[in-house]
């Protein structure tokens, strides 16, 4: 479906001060969409506050000035630059200040360095340096590189190659009785080393799927799956990853280049649904009319859907929804596993699609 | 003509560097026990217990908390330590290499802390194997 649709080169409109738009920017705008998901759920979670110099990695970055003042400087720069991207206003130049900054508050402290926090820092700074023809590949390199050495540090650690990891630490989560029934239906084990295996071979190759084009999709469908899986077993975003990865996955959607025609008219769920996207639609992704025929339509350029299928673009490149739904996953309580869920359904739906699409010749389109 | 290619490529450079020193950084961490700024997300659990005595008293749970800005909430249930087979006296949880928990206390006491002299005793188990231990200052 979406994952293997044509990137075309994209006409230019002014840029809007409409934070749900993200078009008419240097940027792609699913890269700008990603950039802003990541920005939200920072301000969402208080990430924003970033941190003081502690036990710095590079010794003068805790003398720049007073702790306290270090840290007040840091804020205010990351949030003029917040605002100025979601404001579309040099949105390049913000995607580096805010990664830059967020790199750099983990050099100068080293319990806040965490893996999520580094890659949300490099995908923001990524997204900066990327343009319309780059973005996809600086992503796709850094999926790659992400990936082959989670694998590999697994793959060479005695820990997980037997299981003893997997084993101490599904154990000191809620779910451990549960596992353990499972576990004891097999000899001592043997379903850590089972799961341990599992989750190297799955790191390892999510890192090929990046390097050729041709299993980008493949890639994007794992990665989503294989996190929200785990945010919906553990009840964890582990922090910023949830967010960070499926965000980054939204840079190697195609794109509509222009926004695509939505009609739709008559009654039944799809149009009632449909009818809510439009007033949804805040940033004018689409470009809505009302039809005579009873139904939904999805128009981009020759492609043209009509009812589920549809509907499921209506919702795919509607950045107010994207970003809606980002925000509420971000707040902590009540329990937000259900962001894991929708996840997995729309995961589950566009493999069903690109599957379809794959075995159809008729349906295939460009990837 | 010049100025749009440097536009192209510049960046495009940056980026390179960034991800040839991800990959030398993780070669890098390989060669030892910690691992900063590699890409180990949540590889590693370390149960652990901590002790500091400084000043002639034993620091509270929240004072060594701040002390080296460590999360010592407990997580770990008796009836989990059990079924662990951990040490009993061990309550907190470390996510990254043990390495990295002790660089984080040793570095502490040598410098902002250094004046008091503070004796610091860590028990830990890593990934539930043997339960180890680890001291400052160093014998």
């Amino acid at each position: 479906m979406a994952v293997a649709e044509v990137i075309a080169e994209a006409r230019r409109p002014a840029a809007s001060l409409n934070p749900f738009r993200v078009r008419g920017t240097a940027l792609p705008p699913n890269a700008l969409l990603a950039a802003k998901i990541v920005t939200v759920v920072f301000l969402v979670t208080g990430g924003w506050r970033l941190t003081s110099p502690f036990l710095p990695f590079v010794g003068f970055l805790g003398e720049l000035a007073s702790p306290r003042t270090t840290q007040d400087v840091a804020q205010a720069v990351w949030l003029i630059a917040a605002a100025c991207l979601l404001l579309n206003r040099f949105v390049r130049p913000s995607c580096l200040v805010l990664g830059g900054t967020l790199l750099l508050a983990q050099l100068w402290s080293q319990p806040y360095r965490t893996n999520n926090l580094t890659f949300t820092a490099l995908l923001l700074l990524m997204i900066g340096l990327s343009d319309r023809r780059t973005a996809t590949t600086l992503i796709r390199a850094q999926f790659v590189v992400l990936y082959f050495w989670a694998g590999t540090n697994k793959l060479l650690d005695l820990h997980w190659r037997n299981g003893d990891f997997f084993e101490s630490w599904v154990g000191i989560h809620a779910y451990a009785p549960a596992y353990r029934h499972l576990a004891n239906l097999l000899p001592s084990m043997v379903l850590s080393t089972i799961a341990s295996w599992a989750v190297i071979c799955t790191e390892l190759f999510i890192s090929v799927t990046f390097v050729f084009r041709r299993l980008v999709p493949v890639g994007i469908l794992l990665v989503i799956a294989y996190h929200s899986s785990l945010f919906l077993v553990t009840g964890t975003t582990f922090t910023m990853f949830w967010f960070s990865l499926t965000a980054a996955c939204i840079v190697l959607i195609g794109w509509p280049a222009e926004p695509p025609v939505a009609r739709y008219g008559g009654e039944g769920w799809t149009v009632r649904i449909a009818r809510l996207l439009h007033r949804l639609d805040l940033g004018g992704a689409f470009a809505w009319e009302r039809g005579s025929d009873s139904g939904v339509e999805y128009t981009n350029g020759e492609q043209r859907l009509s009812g589920r299928e549809a509907l499921a673009r209506l919702m795919l490149y509607n950045p107010t929804l994207l970003l809606v739904l980002y925000g509420l996953a971000a707040i902590q309580e009540p329990a937000r596993r259900w962001a894991a869920l929708v996840a997995l359904a729309a995961d589950a739906y566009a493999a069903v699609v690109l599957v379809r699409s794959r075995l159809s010749p008729r349906e295939r389109v460009p990837a | 003509m010049r100025l749009r290619a440097s536009r192209f490529w510049i960046p495009i450079g940056i980026a390179g560097v960034l991800l040839l020193a991800q990959v030398g950084i993780n070669i890098w961490q390989h060669t030892g026990k910690a691992r900063y700024f590699a890409w180990a997300p949540n590889d590693y659990l370390v149960t652990f217990d901590l002790h500091v005595d400084s000043g002639g008293r034993a620091l509270t749970v929240a004072e060594m908390e701040h002390r080296y800005r460590l999360d010592l909430s407990s997580r770990l249930s008796e009836e989990t330590k059990a079924r662990l087979g951990l040490d009993r006296s061990e309550h907190y949880v470390f996510e990254d290499a043990p390495k990295e928990l002790e660089d984080r206390i040793r570095r502490y006491e040598e410098t902002e802390g250094k004046k008091e002299g503070a004796r610091v005793t860590l028990s830990y188990q890593f990934d539930g194997a043997k339960e180890q231990t680890w001291q400052w200052p160093r014998s």
